[in-house]
């Protein structure tokens, strides 16, 4: 039996703080199912990926808690959990190399296709094939 | 020690970022060196490393044991191979970064440590993928990986909240004896993040576009390497960790996936995508053998990944480079290729033969006949299109213009590794003992938790 999962969002629902996550998560993969734009594709990743790291941060928190820096006016032990923190730290590093991995890829595309519109992209696919194609048989006559 | 597995090709990418030739002529020497201190630390198998001396439950540790020690050795092999056939230097520093966390993929024993490893070879995977000018294959893979990636890193996370440890082993014992359900709901997360690199389908959707492009490395890395490493993480969490299956849906999924990727095959008209498609197959048949969760038939499972992943790169490398060649004028790689391509579809005295062979016999022993009818018809749809492809390169007239029949060839480097993975296929199905028996070992710890979780509980650590 998996947890149940209808349980588990009826929770979510129940913490105003992880309204925002939700929020972005949704509306990334909204973009990317329904976008025919790769640019626009690439920020909704980027979207689902800003949603998941304050998710993150927001299981670290606790209700009353402190940041948590250490100083001689911080309590001890009456902090929020550091650890989400430090690894929403490292996703973030993570997501900005590979949303600028993705830029570095759409420039290309852009480069060689001329349009980043996925229909359109198709189009020029196929004409690119079929000019491949007429060159070879050029090459061949000559 | 084995820390320098991870630590010298990391440290060397970068070092070498200037000197991209430099890196191209370091690439072997490191892998070289990895299989070195691998079998150097073999007596050793069965240690933990604390890295920063900090106790495993708190800190990042290494875990390694026998599992550990052939996907290591296997993957090393395989990348020291890539490393002396690759000619282009651009990917030698992506190799570098890539060698250093399959290493770390498979040595670590850390949720959000794998976690890391994973994105950091999904990051080189894109960049390699772009060979032969293919941003938009790379692009669609990026897409399925970054979104699917983000599923691990919840995953990973809802461990470490109801774990209050990031370590596997703790997290999971704790977990497993707490709330197993969440621990199946974190299997989940886990495993549809790793079936995008297991090219199941529809997560695998993004393959054909990258490997079929006519790029010799990028099929010849993901699928021997990458595949292999995803393969061993993917054991150890749904195995080693989980005493439960997952979904039914998860095994019926994968069971379409083989099939319908052997259609796929079958239907294409151009060599790269039928071998992308029949790629996908196989890597489908592994994960559903894993799935099944019996040692017999995951230890089968495992002679066929290894066997599989050696005929692909001979497949590949000859297809990326020749393309559709003219085996008449090029006899030694043409036999390689055939030799590989009868492996592949498992005609006796191959490798090939022995992994279908051994699968089928478990599968039936375990009363499980749908995947093995699933198996037995896939194998037909894979004879038709290996045939096909065969005659079309052994005896089909390619002419230059000239009228001449093409004569080109691989070069000699490449010519010898092929023949010699084609070989290694060849000896494998004549005395099939010598993997049987490493499979069996690697299957039957695989499914020992009691034992990863004694070296971590005191027994084995350093």
């Amino acid at each position: 039996m998996l947890y149940d999962l209808s349980e588990m969002f009826r929770e979510a629902l129940s913490v105003p703080y992880y309204y925002l996550p939700l929020f972005l998560v949704s509306v990334g993969i909204y973009g990317i199912v329904s976008q025919r734009n790769l640019f626009k594709q690439l920020v909704s990743l980027g979207l689902i990926d800003t949603g998941v790291n304050i998710l993150i941060i927001s299981l670290g928190y606790i209700q009353g808690m402190e940041a948590p820096i250490y100083s001689a006016v911080t309590p001890i032990a009456k902090f929020v959990d550091p650890l989400p923190q430090a690894l929403v730290l490292t996703a973030i590093v993570i997501g900005v190399g590979v949303l600028g991995l993705g830029a570095t890829l759409l420039i290309k595309i852009h480069e060689r296709y001329g349009t980043l519109e996925l229909d359109e992209l198709k189009f020029s696919k196929e004409h690119q094939r079929w000019q491949e194609i007429m060159d070879d048989e050029g090459d061949v006559g000559v | 020690m084995i820390t320098l597995l991870i630590a010298v090709p990391l440290a060397l990418a970068f070092a070498t970022i200037p000197l991209r030739k430099l890196a191209r002529l370091i690439l072997p020497v490191v892998v070289l060196a990895n299989l070195v201190i691998l079998f150097a630390l073999k007596p050793h198998v069965g240690k933990i490393i604390e890295l920063g001396s900090w106790p495993a439950v708190y800190g990042i540790t290494l875990f390694f044991d026998e599992v550990a020690f052939y996907f290591l050795s296997f993957v090393n092999m395989m990348f020291l191979v890539i490393s002396l056939i690759t000619r282009d230097e651009r990917f030698s520093i992506p190799l570098l970064v890539m060698n250093a966390a399959l290493n770390g993929l498979i040595l670590t024993a850390d949720f959000f440590n794998s976690f890391v490893f994973l994105e950091i070879i999904a990051i080189t995977s894109y960049i390699i993928s772009t060979d032969k000018d293919n941003a938009l294959g790379s692009f669609k893979y990026l897409i399925f990986g970054g979104v699917a990636s983000i599923f691990y890193l919840i995953g990973a996370v809802f461990m470490y909240v109801q774990g209050g440890t990031l370590n596997m082993a703790y997290s999971s014992y704790i977990i497993g004896m707490s709330n197993p359900e969440l621990m199946k709901t974190a299997l989940v997360l886990f495993a549809i993040t790793l079936l995008v690199e297991l090219k199941v389908l529809p997560f695998g959707l993004w393959v054909p576009d990258v490997y079929g492009n006519g790029s010799a490395l990028t099929p010849v890395v993901l699928g021997s390497v990458v595949s292999t490493a995803t393969v061993y993480l993917f054991s150890r969490l749904s195995l080693t960790f989980v005493d439960e299956h997952l979904p039914p849906v998860f095994y019926y999924t994968v069971l379409a996936s083989i099939v319908l990727s052997q259609l796929g095959a079958l239907y294409q008209k151009n060599l790269g995508r039928t071998l992308a498609f029949a790629s996908m197959a196989s890597m489908s048949t592994v994960v559903a053998s894993l799935l099944t969760r019996q040692e017999s038939v995951v230890s089968t499972a495992l002679f066929y990944l290894f066997t599989d992943a050696l005929a692909k790169f001979v497949l590949f490398t000859v297809y990326g480079n020749l393309g559709v060649a003219n085996f008449r004028n090029a006899k030694t790689t043409g036999i390689a290729f055939t030799f590989s391509s009868l492996s592949l579809v498992g005609v006796p005295i191959f490798a090939g033969f022995w992994g279908k062979y051994y699968l089928l016999k478990a599968l039936f022993e375990q009363e499980n006949y749908v995947l093995a009818i699933v198996v037995l018809v896939s194998t037909l749809i894979e004879l038709a299109y290996v045939t096909k492809w065969n005659i079309e390169q052994w005896f089909a007239k390619k002419e230059t213009t000239k009228g001449e029949i093409e004569n080109i060839d691989l070069p000699f480097v490449q010519k010898l590794f092929v023949l010699l993975s084609a070989l290694i296929l060849l000896v494998i199905g004549l005395f099939p003992q010598l993997l049987l028996d490493k499979t069996n070992l690697l299957a039957e710890k695989l499914f020992d938790f009691q034992l990863y979780r004694d070296i971590f509980f005191g027994k084995g650590g350093m």
